[in-house]
């Protein structure tokens, strides 16, 4: 099997979860199993397929900053994807490649992501159920969903940490903003250039090397066909307030 | 769904936290939506759960029944969360 890597894009919210859709539909089709890395621009912030848009968005501060709002088709928490401050990936494959009991196959594709930071000198630990932790702090969450034969899974890996607008968009426990609160964060959360001062392409070479490693696989772009789906889904599903306001 | 005048119940489970915002009417659940930070596979399945416990007793045994009943009938997948978790959720809701 072989697999397409899909090299650095950098796309809109809606267009990025439009073709990690997409990515898993032509697994479907014709079993490419895809592996993507990504960034947002403008930033943004993904909740859960199951959250509360109001419960968990500032949607007048990210009007404000100009930071889009998408709701993923993954369940789990809200995120912050600062265009610069992060590296997001996706892997899309048949199931049976994997194991079935899900965290087993959280800590396989999250052990790429370990290999990738210990190619630049970082310890890392995946602490189940899918986050990457660094001396006990989180530096990398993931989110799972399989259906119809194919696992999909993505995940954001944190080179730069924005605290304050991170905070300024995203309800956290509905707290007020506070110094306290970003300090606390500050003990919670890390990121890569805490740590090393390897630059954001030294950390996707490292990336790319580590998903890559014993894989029959190829550089690839998407077809035709599948820009053209992924730019409906963009504009008719994710950029829709059907979808945005689910709940 | 208007939520703003329905009882909420959060339950956090170790896959996620579950927001439950619930009406109930005569012992009977009139209206329920599920919110959270959990992983359902396949997700769509959260309409199938919330859709059933519409119309079911406000008791503890029933909606932790219907809710298993899905998952057994669906092959539903939920890390770290289990139909307990989603009942003690509602149940939060029920009794807030």
């Amino acid at each position: 099997m072989k697999w397409r890597v899909v090299e650095l894009e950098t796309y809109d919210a809606c267009m990025n979860m439009a073709l990690d859709e997409v990515a898993g539909e032509s697994v479907r089709n014709s079993s490419i199993p895809t592996i993507r890395f990504y960034n947002y621009k403008p930033s943004a912030v993904s909740i859960g397929y199951f959250q509360g848009i109001r419960d968990e968005v500032n949607l007048e501060i990210c009007r404000e900053l100009g930071i889009d709002c998408v709701r993923r088709f993954t369940g789990g928490g809200a995120v912050f994807h600062d265009c610069e401050g992060e590296i997001t990936y996706s892997v899309a494959a048949p199931l049976n490649i994997f194991p079935k009991n899900i965290i087993e196959s959280y800590r396989i594709i999250c052990g790429w992501i370990v290999s990738g930071l210990e190619r630049i000198d970082i310890k890392a630990e995946f602490r189940p159920v899918n986050d990457i932790l660094v001396g006990g702090k989180k530096i990398s969450g993931s989110a799972q969903t399989r259906r119809g034969g194919v696992l999909f899974q993505h995940g954001t890996l944190l080179y730069n940490l924005d605290l304050e607008t991170m905070f300024s968009v995203l309800n956290v426990s509905r707290q007020k903003i506070s110094g306290k609160m970003i300090k606390d964060a500050r003990e919670r959360v890390t990121c890569i250039s805490n740590h090393c001062d390897a630059g954001k392409e030294d950390v996707y070479e490292a990336l790319v090397r580590a998903f890559t490693k014993g894989k029959d696989f190829e550089i690839g772009t998407w077809s035709r066909d599948e820009l053209t789906m992924a730019r409906e889904l963009a504009l008719k599903k994710y950029g829709s307030d059907e979808w945005m306001y689910l709940r | 769904m208007d939520i703003s005048s329905m009882k909420q119940g959060i339950h956090k489970s170790r896959g996620g936290l579950i927001r439950s915002f619930v009406t109930a009417q005569n012992g009977i659940i009139k209206e329920i939506s599920i919110s959270g930070d959990f992983f359902l596979f396949p997700e769509e399945a959260i309409f199938k759960i919330a859709g059933q416990l519409k119309g079911a007793q406000a008791e503890r045994e029933e909606i932790r029944s219907i809710i298993e009943k899905i998952y057994e009938a669906e092959g539903l997948q939920s890390p770290g969360t289990t139909p307990s978790d989603f009942t003690e959720s509602i149940m939060k809701a029920l009794e807030g």
